[in-house]
């Protein structure tokens, strides 16, 4: 994997896009409702996916990052990569959130927020990009979904519309909003209005068309705050479907709860235990033979 | 548990209740609903009132009251002077329709640009020590009565625009017309300034109430951060913006354990047609958010970590997991050193590599233009309380807080201003006095009961009536009332039998309208504050609505309502035509007969604020140096309050109340 072509290869998959897009969703049984019982169902058969290429796009250097010198985040030093879903798990209040921000400098915004340790993306260090460039590469979905109290189509167009330098018309922006939608699985259920205010959507719809939004912008990581853990089940599975599909496009990191989530849609796991990074690996190795004691327990935990 | 029937199933612990509240539910509804009754019908009365009164001239005059024949002053005169004939009722409007729209207009317009670039500069833009300051200034600033706006302009800006009016000009109009710089744009202009901080409060607040949400989604996607105030926070404040002047009565909001949900909140916003509500608040929103919100959450709305998965069905073996893993984090530790060793080192503050380049040149203006106001605001601000600073440490001696004031002309002769300072203190502390019981008892009926809808909703917009009234309104109100025969032994009766209409005791029912809206509002909002549950708490220990009210939510309130106070003795203190207009504006305090209080109470007097008034070139003295001494004690009065406004919002938290006054 490490052999393969290093950047500035940016997005691999360019042109297939349009076939992934409107894929109708996987129908195998596996997927059906999960016995409350067991807490392993879908998830204990992870669907076996065709190997894409990774490449490292991000990695992090003994990253610290404090709030008024109170550290949440001690010393992370992780990749992302390209082709892979990286997903961060750990208990509340472990740094994830924290950590996941960091990487658009997101961080940034909250005053007592403060960093050390260095961020590079395709080798290049973070800081010495101009800021806004960099959230337009690295774009963000939060764990409330957040879309702007406009409509559908203002709102997946609203990156396009004030990233560049000059406003493009609505006929420009038409065929990027329309992929963006497919992409995120949203455009058959908007297509009819898209002038629809999009906070009367449904929670499911909404946190896909902040999905969509960020997307639209072409971003080439995709950072996912617990991106379902307000959402129904049906949506989770959508949004879930849409992550394994994206990561050959864009390097995707997802912050989650939920272990069988984790489990279900990651490549890589990092487990992250009162801002250590305790263990990282394949996910595989991470929930079966974990080398940490801590990981085990956390894993073990919630797989019975 | 239903907060309507605490007592459905309890009965006799509710029995119980009753024999040690005095107060049954039924009897505190029917108090508090009276209350608010009674509130309600003396706006109304008022209106209906004023508006029989006005009747006459507009019919009199058809559509031609809108034009400009007839005698203003004319009408004003047989207004003001009670018992004589006839009043004549030819009136044209037009010039002083025309006044309000130049003077307002202007002002309005060039303060909302203005405003809105200064808000967006203090929220956004500043640095962080200009910040600081500036902040604060700004919440006093809009808190300087007008009066003293007046006094600086009148005394410092009109020469100044006289002397830059070559002689030429003067002559060539042969001083038919007398060309002092006292003008439509001065007017205009110092309107502006005595409005910018208020709006900029007010603005400011509403960004900032903005949902973090909406601008950290809009940053993250790479929006630089003009563009993100622009499209995101701007939008979202903008009825707010528009409807600067309601700020501060925040219509009926869900109370208690939902007004934080997020989801909820962003719902709630997302009504078209809802404005959102602002409050103008004292406190950087930092300190505030990290007081209040639980622990974990970012944002108000957030409910931190810990609810949020509380909300989620339960998975017992998440506790049990994390309790072993911290067991076991000790013995790991010694077994991987490596794990714990990176000790972080003080990390430092990343700063944003911000890169003007990538803007569009409109957005680089725009900044431009921000910062341009943000330092205007702060170059005004320091001007305005330096200079009142310098003069009236330079007139204010001691012995003038002691001495009575003399009609003199002279000066040096003048004497002191003891009494304005005592009138200022009556009028305040009689007002309040009076708008406290009424506002409090209204904005409990508001919030515990609010039964019949219609009538809340008839409650809520007669306070909000009364907050939009112009005090010199209020004042007109007052007299007309006042000088009802009936109402004469409020004031004197003179021989003829015309009521005078002017005392003490009109002047502060009239005032205590001014303090009432913010008293409500204030109130309203720490009743809100109080979560659902505190209140099933005390039902389900078997005490009665009205038990809870008294022992559990009235304490809580608490600091709410000394804001409310605070804030409405601040805008009593600082009004000017209610105390020209109804206190009969007497130098000195004048009881009325032999009867101690009574006497005091139904006579006459002056306060700081038309002191000034008079002692300004716009009144009859002249006398610009008592003036700026008044001024000045008048200016501590306020800086008083608004720091005891400032203490009660950042001591207490139950209390999210404003420090915005006028
Ligand atoms: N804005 C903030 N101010 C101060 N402390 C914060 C802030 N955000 C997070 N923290 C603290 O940092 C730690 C990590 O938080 P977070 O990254 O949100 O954890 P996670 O997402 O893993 O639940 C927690 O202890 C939390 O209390
Ligand atoms: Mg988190």
């Amino acid at each position: 994997m490490e052999s393969m072509t290093p950047p500035p290869v940016r997005r691999i998959a360019a042109d297939r896009r349009a076939t992934i897009a409107p894929q109708p969703l996987p129908t195998n049984g596996s997927h059906a409702q999960a016995p409350p019982a067991g807490p392993v169902t879908r998830g204990s058969s992870r669907p076996e996916r065709q190997r894409v290429p990774a490449i490292e796009r991000m990695r992090t250097e003994q990253l610290v990052l404090a709030y008024g010198g109170k550290p949440a985040v001690k010393g992370v030093s992780l990749p992302v990569r390209q082709g892979e879903v990286l997903a961060l798990i750990g208990p509340s209040g472990c740094g994830k959130t924290t950590l996941l921000r960091s990487l658009n400098r997101l961080t940034e915004l909250t005053p007592t927020a403060t960093r050390d340790g260095k961020i590079f993306l395709d080798g290049q260090d973070i800081d010495e990009l101009e800021v806004t460039q960099l959230r337009r590469r690295i774009s963000m979905v939060f764990q409330q979904p957040n879309p702007f109290p406009m409509s559908v189509f203002d709102n997946v167009a609203y990156a396009l519309r004030e990233q560049g330098k000059k406003r493009p018309g609505k006929r420009e922006l038409m065929p990027h909003v329309e992929e963006a939608l497919r992409r995120a699985g949203l455009w058959d259920e908007v297509s009819a209005d898209l002038s629809h205010p999009a906070l009367r959507l449904s929670g499911g719809q909404q946190q896909r068309l902040c999905i969509a939004r960020a997307l639209a912008a072409r971003p080439e990581v995709l950072l996912l705050d617990e991106p379902c853990s307000a959402l129904d089940p049906k949506s989770t599975e959508i949004i879930e479907d849409l992550i394994v599909r994206l990561r050959e496009e864009v390097a995707v990191v997802i912050v989650t709860h939920n272990l069988q989530q984790a489990y279900r849609v990651a490549d890589h796991v990092a487990f992250m235990y009162l801002g250590d990074l305790v263990e990282y690996g394949p996910t595989e190795q991470v929930f079966h033979a974990p080398t940490q004691h801590r990981t085990r327990e956390y894993v073990g935990g919630a797989f019975g | 548990m239903a907060a309507g029937a605490p007592t459905a199933t309890g009965r006799p612990l509710a029995a119980l209740a009753r024999l040690r509240e005095p107060w049954s539910d039924r009897r505190a509804e029917l108090v508090l609903g009276a209350v608010a009754c009674f509130v309600l019908a003396l706006i109304a009365g008022m209106i209906v009132f004023v508006f029989s009164k006005a009747w006459p001239s507009f019919s009199e005059n058809g559509l031609s009251w809108f034009g400009d024949t007839g005698n203003v002053n004319q009408q004003l005169d047989t207004i003001q002077q009670p018992g004589t004939a006839e009043p004549v009722y030819t009136f044209g409007a037009f010039d002083l329709i025309w006044g309000t729209v130049l003077t307002t207009g202007g002002a309005v317009l060039f303060g909302i640009v203005f405003s809105t670039l200064a808000a967006v500069f203090l929220v956004e833009f500043a640095p962080e020590s200009i910040r600081r300051v500036l902040t604060p200034t700004v919440s006093l600033l809009a808190a300087v009565p007008s009066v003293i706006y007046g006094l600086i302009g009148i005394l410092v800006l009109a020469p100044f625009i006289g002397k830059m009016i070559s002689q030429e000009r003067k002559e060539s109009v042969g001083g038919i017309v007398s060309l002092t710089g006292e003008n439509w744009l001065l007017a205009t202009f110092v309107l502006a300034i005595m409005i910018i901080p208020i709006m900029t409060a007010i603005i400011a607040q509403a960004l900032r109430q903005v949902p973090r949400g909406w601008t950290e989604g809009a940053a993250a996607l790479g929006v630089n951060r003009w563009r993100v105030m622009w499209t995101v926070s701007i939008r979202t404040a903008r009825p707010a913006i528009i409807a600067g002047r309601r700020a501060g009565h925040r219509p009926r909001a869900r109370r208690g354990h939902h007004a934080r949900d997020g989801v909820r909140r962003l719902g709630v916003r997302a009504e078209p047609g809802r404005r959102p509500h602002v409050l103008p608040r004292a406190d950087p929103p930092a300190r505030r958010d990290h007081r209040l919100l639980p622990r974990g959450a970012r944002e108000p709305g957030d409910r931190g970590d810990a609810l949020q998965h509380r909300r989620r069905p339960p998975r017992l073996r998440h506790g049990a997991v994390h309790r072993r893993v911290r067991r076991q984090a000790a013995d790991e530790e010694v077994r991987n050193p490596h794990l714990m060793a990176t000790v972080p080192k003080a990390p430092k503050r990343t700063g944003a590599v911000e890169s003007l380049s990538t803007w569009r040149w409109t957005d680089r203006i725009a900044l431009g233009l921000c910062w341009a106001c943000g330092i205007a605001l702060c170059l005004t601000a320091a001007a305005i309380l330096l200079y009142m600073a310098f003069r009236g440490l330079q007139y204010l001696r001691p012995e003038l807080l002691f001495e009575r004031p003399t009609g003199a002309v002279d000066q040096t002769q003048s004497g002191g201003i003891l009494d304005p300072i005592l009138g200022t203190m009556l009028l305040t502390v009689l007002g309040t006095a009076i708008a406290i019981p009424l506002g409090v008892c209204v904005a409990l009926w508001l919030v515990e009961y609010g039964r019949p809808a219609g009538l809340a909703r008839a409650v809520e917009s007669g306070v909000e009536i009364v907050a939009g009234t112009p005090s010199i309104v209020l004042a007109i109100f007052g007299l007309i009332i006042f000088q009802q025969s009936w109402l004469g032994w409020l004031s004197f009766t003179a021989e003829g039998g015309g009521v005078f209409g002017r005392s003490l005791v009109n002047a502060s029912i009239m005032m205590s309208f001014i303090a009432l809206p913010l008293v409500v509002g204030a109130t309203r909002e720490g009743l809100n504050q109080i979560p659902g549950h505190v209140r099933e708490a005390s039902y389900a220990l078997g005490k009665t609505k009205a038990a809870t009210i008294r022992r559990v939510l009235l304490p809580a309130v608490r600091p709410s309502i000394a804001t409310g106070t605070a804030l409405g003795m601040g805008r009593i203190a600082g009004d000017t035509a209610i105390v020209i207009i109804l206190l009969g504006n007497t130098l000195l305090i004048e009881p009325q007969g032999d009867t101690p209080v009574l006497g005091l109470l139904t006579g006459t007097g002056s306060t700081l604020t038309s002191y000034v008034y008079e002692n300004s070139p716009a009144g009859e003295g002249g006398a610009y140096e008592k003036a700026y001494a008044a001024a000045f004690v008048l200016l501590l009065v306020v800086l008083a309050l608004n720091f005891a406004v400032a203490r009660i919002v950042g001591g207490g938290t139950t209390s999210r109340s404003t420090l915005w006054n006028r």
